[in-house]
């Protein structure tokens, strides 16, 4: 029985990497939350322990089982309907976040825990001192060796509050098929935008009217698959091509900024206009002769104020589509004029950027910033974050900033890691509670040997025996400089 | 890894395609055009993947196709029947390479045709395709796949375990130094391997050749580059090997010449330039070597990452953040962004003044119109305004002006005038949308209760000579109720430049209407006033003209003595009127009215209603003679 990958996914929807549900912070990340979800583990701990070495009625056990009622009770006055405590490959959680001491001190614990094939222990509300006790009776009887027989002890305390959960091979084999059609389905997706893209760029040059409703079905698409897989849609935004750089920037700016929209809260029909804006903010660059957007080397007034007309040319050319959505022409016009007003064109009567424009700024810099062009190196994407967080209230609003990087992760999908182990590992999935550790995927040894399979590894998991992190990110360094071409494949 | 990314779906596409391309082959007469159709539909649609993807390896498992773990077209009669036909051929494997030609296709069909023994005594469908010339596709007969030979020799490199490949390149690179630093020829065990196999398969060998490098450690793989990169005593070097390399991926490979430089101390693009690589490929690995300037100062990226403190900075939103997003995520509503689209398409018509940013404009307009945002369409219409005079864009102005005179627009601007909102374009708004705007100003007032009429007030009154205008009609013909609302409009305005409207309120046919029309009319100090009164002296209704009568007494204005002197002593035989323009007289207080009222006073007549004038004429001159007598003292009562 493999529970791994069933903790691995109970992890990541308690608070994972779901862009949609980004909004909504872990539960456990305030002081007082986590102090909480600390002393719940200890009041199980202790509850078990006494349980273990008095008889139920003596003082010491009732007292820990009162305490274990309370600590669950302090949980649900925090607003919460049921808490689980995980276990996952000998660390213990609560919900989603991390107890690197406790996963130490409470071995016996997460032993009997595993022993007996349980990987989480769901109190719900109305959680009581018999329930209590109940589960102390479970974790201490030796006859109990599986989760039936754990389940069935309950059942006779007459327990309806308490939840045990495994998982079995088939739930794995069906979501790792699962991530594999997802993956497949929105890679198909985006080759097919860059198709669209391709054709639109090519359509305007000739100074035709694109057709709109391909790109809203796109988007359209995009946007489902964001609510079912949001992981897998910004992993997209990893790939990244110099062949076809304008498309796959249009790309990578219209799902970040879905996936940055969804994160603040917007309604599907706003996605929709935001997608469709994203995906055509940069149109005028078409009016923009290729030989200055490529230039090497720094460019003259006279160039600069070229480059610059590509907001109003870009607006110029979406007004042509307002009927549909005034969005696109709005963000084209607007999505250089910074959030302290001092880009361009000059905004009218000091009006500030429209949501869209921002969010649309931001996508835009990160993943430009993040992608290798001829005449410029990438910055790898912990840098290209922590420069948007410098350019909040300048360049950036400061709000939809701190979200964005919240949404990403300090590292984010697709970033490259070195660990303290000289291993190089490319992040896989962020951990929303704790966005310094992420899942990563180790693809390279220390001596630089490319591994056949990679390596799937949660940072946030903590040696048993010494309390301290299992593996530690040394640094992030560009893709290239790694010899890695191409980290979606990882993802 | 997973390259999966579609391709397994491709590749099944691709034999069920070839799988077809056989079939037609061999059902259809030379010249049949479904023939020519399945080969080109395969041969372009192979070309296609292999572009991408570089040779597609298919094994070969009785009835069925393989391609990595995955079983393809095992449910397609077509498919499963080409993999019986090749696997009784002894073939194992399939390559199908880039550069494919519908010739190659057709010859392979026929040689596939062949009885397997017949194909045995000709040497086997290895060598038949080298024969007949076919690069492209090639086909890995089984029996080849086990070799006597030793080391890489021995290696199927299309099949073999990639471990067992990457320990094998090594060992060639070893064997090329040892034999390199000789005097006889240098060993190039890679060559001869590489060299037994037909072109097709190739170039799947040197990939996965170039896949295994990657397994090696850092170290080793940097000696196997440096050992091929190491002149033989003719100077050659170990081409077979380099060609590998270059099939690795193009930052894989950056990584490993840029290692390797600094090992053997010398450029990497000195490394770069030994090998064979498309200008492309040599391009991109170029400025992987020697990266352009970096995008952190562009971005002025020069400080600090601080992880921890940016990880803590984001994880604990404030209140203002949820209270910012908020704001922002309501101002982003269609509702409140048709003003910022209309100011953009404003801004585009400023930039590049054409007629199709006119209509963009004017597209603008209507959701700007519809969300109220009165500030925008002020500055539209302005600008529309001053489009109108000039020839070129007159058309297109005035068309897009229209849209700024829906009553649905001019509504909301009433309101928003009531409401106090944007007020000053609201009003702007109105003024400038013309009679309409009038219109729909006069509608609005005369529906709105008295605190509403008080709030647009002051726009209809400096709106009042258009108000006035549109109301004529209604003040002729229209409503009565409409149209004492007018009146009582114009009475509240009470300018002399509403006298004109109002004397037409004399042509309703209701009395009431023309009743308050002539009260109102005694209220304006104005000729025009004054002339529609006595018009009205004669109006055809006696009410009308009675009423006129006193209402030109009550205003005590002697000028219009002498019209009521005609009266009196006209020939007309209204005597009501006749006693009501005495009275009135009286309340003129003219005093030039005597002489002409005592004669008529004292002229001889007869009958009893004559005398009855006359009587009241008398009164009335006394009343006029008599000093510091007014009004309230006469014989003039209050009607």
């Amino acid at each position: 029985m493999n529970i791994n990958q069933e903790m691995e996914n109970r992890l990541e929807s308690a608070g994972g990497t779901s862009a949609a549900a980004s909004t909504a912070q872990s539960p456990f990340t305030t002081p007082a939350h986590f102090t909480a979800a600390r002393a719940l583990a200890r009041a199980l701990a202790v509850a078990q322990n006494n349980a273990a070495l008095y008889p139920a009625t003596h003082p010491h056990v009732v007292q820990s089982i009162t305490e274990f009622v309370e600590a669950a009770t302090m949980i649900f006055d925090l607003g919460l309907d049921e808490v689980t405590v995980n276990v996952y490959k000998q660390t213990l959680f609560i919900e989603n976040h991390v107890l690197p001491e406790e996963s130490v001190t409470y071995r016996k614990l997460i032993c009997d825990l595993l022993s007996r094939g349980i990987s989480a222990l769901t109190v719900a509300r109305n959680f009581s001192a018999r329930d209590a006790h109940a589960v102390a009776t479970m974790l201490n009887t030796t006859d109990v060796t599986s989760i039936a027989q754990a389940r069935a002890l309950l059942e006779s305390f007459g327990t309806t509050s308490v939840l045990l959960a495994e998982t079995t091979d088939l739930e794995d084999t069906s979501r790792a098929e699962e991530d594999r059609e997802n993956k497949a389905v929105n890679r198909a997706a985006y080759d097919h935008g860059v198709t669209l893209m391709r054709d639109v760029e090519t359509q305007t040059k000739l100074g035709h009217v694109f057709e709109v409703e391909p790109l809203r079905q796109l988007i359209g698409g995009l946007i489902d698959n964001l609510f079912r897989d949001p992981a897998a849609i910004l992993g997209l935004t990893a790939i990244k091509s110099h062949d076809t750089y304008t498309l796959n920037h249009s790309l990578n700016v219209c799902i970040l900024s879905l996936s940055l929209g969804s994160a603040l809260g917007l309604e599907t029909e706003m996605l929709k206009s935001l997608g469709l804006s994203a995906l055509l903010y940069d149109l005028g660059k078409v009016r923009i002769p290729e030989e200055i957007l490529n230039k090497e080397g720094p460019l003259t007034a006279a160039e600069w104020t070229i480059v610059k007309s590509h907001t109003t040319e870009g607006a110029d050319l979406l007004k042509r589509i307002q009927l549909v959505d005034q969005m696109p022409m709005i963000v084209a016009y607007e999505h250089h004029q910074r959030q302290d007003l001092q880009g361009y064109p000059q905004p009218e009567n000091g009006r500030e950027q429209h949501l869209f424009s921002k969010v649309v700024a931001l996508c835009d810099a990160y993943d430009a910033m993040t992608t290798r062009r001829p005449f410029r190196r990438e910055i790898r994407p912990d840098k290209a974050l922590a420069v948007l967080m410098q350019g909040r209230d300048k360049a950036y609003d400061p709000t939809v900033t701190k979200t964005f990087v919240a949404m990403l992760g300090i590292y984010p999908m697709g970033a490259v890691v070195v660990l303290d182990d000289s291993s190089t590992a490319v992040v896989f999935r962020i951990n929303k509670d704790d966005l310094l550790r992420p899942r990563v995927k180790r693809i390279i040894d220390a001596s630089g040997r490319w591994l056949e399979e990679p390596e799937t590894i949660d940072l946030r998991l903590v040696n048993p025996q010494t309390g301290t992190y299992d593996r530690n990110i040394i640094e992030c360094i560009p893709a290239a400089e790694a010899g890695i071409d191409d980290v979606w494949q990882y993802l | 890894m997973d390259r999966n990314d579609g391709f397994m779906a491709r590749a099944e596409d691709l034999m069920r395609m070839f799988a077809i391309a056989v079939n037609t082959v061999r059902l259809y007469p030379a010249n049949s055009p479904l023939r020519e159709n399945s080969l080109n539909t395969f041969t372009e649609a192979s070309n296609a993947v292999t572009r991408i993807r570089g040779p597609v390896q298919y094994r070969i498992d009785r009835h069925r196709f393989i391609v990595g773990d995955t079983i393809i077209g095992e449910s397609s009669g077509q498919v499963s029947a080409l993999a019986e036909t090749l696997h009784a051929l002894q073939v194992g494997q399939l390559i199908i390479a880039p550069g494919l030609s519908t010739t190659e296709i057709l010859h392979f069909i026929e040689i596939i045709g062949k009885e397997p023994a017949e194909m045995q005594a000709s040497g086997g469908i290895r060598s038949t395709l080298i024969e007949a010339g076919i690069e492209n596709i090639a086909a890995v007969e089984v029996s080849l796949r086990a070799s006597a030979e030793e080391g890489i020799l021995g290696l199927d490199l299309t099949t073999a375990p990639v471990t067992d490949i990457a320990r094998e390149l090594v060992a060639a690179a070893e064997e090329w130094m040892a034999t390199a630093t000789g005097n006889s020829k240098a060993t190039d065990l890679v060559a001869t391997a590489l060299d037994r196999l037909e072109p097709a398969a190739r170039d799947l060998a040197m990939d996965r050749c170039a896949e295994a490098l990657r397994l090696l450690d850092e170290e080793t793989r940097i000696r196997v580059l440096a050992s091929a990169l190491s002149p033989a005593s003719d100077a050659g070097r170990m081409d077979a090997m380099l060609d590998v390399i270059a099939h690795m991926p193009p930052a894989a490979l950056a990584r490993l010449l840029r290692l390797t430089a600094l090992r053997t101390d010398e450029q990497p693009n000195a490394l770069l330039e030994t090998l064979a690589l498309p200008p492309e490929l040599a391009k991109e690995l170029a400025a992987l070597l020697q990266p352009a300037a970096h995008g952190q100062n562009e971005y002025d990226a020069s400080g600090e990452v601080n992880p921890a403190e940016t990880a803590a900075e984001v994880t604990a939103p404030t209140e203002n953040d949820a209270t910012h997003t908020d704001a922002l995520i309501r101002a982003a509503t269609s509702q409140n962004t048709a003003d910022r689209g209309l100011m953009t398409a404003l801004a585009l018509t400023h930039a590049h003044l054409t007629e199709d940013s006119i209509h963009a404009l004017a597209e603008a307009l209507e959701p700007a119109a519809a969300t109220c945002a009165f500030d925008a369409l002020a500055e539209a219409e302005n600008l529309l305004s001053d489009l109108a005079q000039e020839p070129r864009f007159a058309t297109a102005a005035h068309a897009a002006r229209e849209i700024l005179t829906s009553q649905t627009l001019l509504r909301t601007c009433i309101n928003a005038v009531v409401d106090g909102d944007h007020t000053h374009s609201a009003r702007a708004l109105i003024d400038s949308a013309g009679r309409a705007g009038t219109e729909a100003l006069l509608t609005a007032y005369l529906q709105s209760d008295a605190a509403r009429r008080d709030r647009l007030l002051p726009l209809v009154s400096s709106m009042i000579d258009g108000v006035a205008t549109v109301a004529t009609r209604t003040l002729r013909s229209g409503e009565t109720e409409l149209a004492l609302g007018i009146v009582n409009l114009f009475t509240t305005v009470n300018s002399r430049r509403v006298a004109s409207a109002l004397a037409i309120g004399l042509e309703h046919p209701d009395y009431a209407v023309r009743k308050a029309a002539i009260l109102a009319l005694t209220r304006c100090p104005d000729e025009t006033g004054w002339t529609a009164i006595k018009r009205a002296f004669t109006h055809n209704d006696s009410a009308t003209r009675q009423l006129a009568v006193r209402a030109a007494g009550q205003s005590g204005l002697a000028h219009f003595a002498p019209d009521l002197l005609e009266i009196i002593t006209g020939k007309d035989g209204d005597h009501n009127l006749k006693k009501e323009a005495l009275l009135s007289l009286e309340s003129t207080r003219s005093k030039q009215a005597i002489p002409v009222l005592s004669r008529f006073a004292s002229s001889l007549t007869l009958g009893r209603r004559n005398r009855e004038l006359r009587t009241l004429a008398r009164q009335v001159v006394t009343s006029l003679q008599s000093e510091g007598t007014d009004t309230q003292e006469g014989v003039y009562r209050e009607h």
